[in-house]
């Protein structure tokens, strides 16, 4: 079984008049899965959405952790990130629930989904992301 | 509300996930918050039931509209914690310790509850306008 290691930190000095935000999050994963990847996907467009994993994610629960960060540094590339109740189909309207803007990233354990897809809302971003399923 | 910025800054490491590729990797980035929700560090003790984590409905038209960066986690030691956007519908499930930070979108509201038990939720949510 794998080790990964994760750690967030979060902090911002003006987000509340008499409050400061300052903490670091860690935590050590054991994917077990039998899907994990790497991967590099330069988005198709708008009106078309990319799927990520290779096969359907299963186990309980269809549990994966997913780390995604939009390379892209253009005003307007955002991406929506929907979740496929299916591998190899399209996310619906009501399956969208996060977004990156250019730069912007994401982790999470994902659950309930086979696969998640990506739409550029303009141009053609590039995602890199890192998709390991939890157990097999 | 004036606008202020949250520094996120996430790391990923791992020796072993694969046996020709090690993973290290590093990523910041510096977010403008503009929202007119502004959710600090809070807890909240969860059932089986689902209930909201947002104050009020989030809006916004940032980044196709609802937007807001999220921080979730689960402080228990026994029971999983699950989240399911404005249609019931499951999207991310925190095992013990685990937690995730993403900017949720086109959802009004995000909502929370625990696979048993009462478990305590720890959250922050900061909309975008």
């Amino acid at each position: 079984m794998a080790t990964v290691n994760v750690t967030l930190s979060l902090s911002s000095t003006d987000l509340f008049a008499k409050q400061n935000i300052s903490f670091t999050e860690t935590d050590v994963l054991s994917p077990a899965g039998d899907q994990m990847i790497v991967g590099r996907l330069v988005t198709t467009g708008s009106g078309t959405e990319d799927n990520i994993s290779l096969k359907a994610l299963d186990g309980t629960n269809d549990l994966a952790y997913v780390f995604l960060n939009n390379l892209s540094s253009t005003s307007g590339e955002y991406v929506k990130i929907g979740l496929c109740a299916a591998h190899g189909t399209d996310s619906t309207t009501g399956d969208w629930f996060a977004v990156l803007g250019p730069g912007e990233f994401m982790f999470m354990p994902i659950s309930d989904m086979q696969d998640l897809d990506i739409e550029a809302a303009a141009g053609y971003p590039v995602i890199e992301y890192i998709l390991m399923e939890k157990a097999a | 509300m004036a606008n202020a910025t949250l520094k996120a800054t996430f790391s990923i490491t791992s020796s072993d996930l694969f046996d020709s590729i090690s993973i290290a990797k590093t990523v910041t980035d510096s977010l403008t918050i503009n929202g007119d929700n502004r959710q600090g560090l809070t807890t909240m003790v969860t059932s089986t039931s689902y209930a909201d984590i947002n104050v009020e409905a989030l809006a916004g038209s940032t980044d196709g509209g609802k937007k807001a960066y999220v921080y979730i986690k689960n402080p228990d030691t026994v029971d999983d914690l699950i989240f399911a956007d404005d249609g019931d519908q499951i999207f991310c499930r925190l095992a013990p310790g685990e937690f995730a930070f993403y900017p949720t979108a086109d959802n009004t509201k995000i909502q929370c509850k625990s696979s048993a038990n009462t478990p305590i939720v720890e959250f922050m949510l900061l909309e975008v306008a």
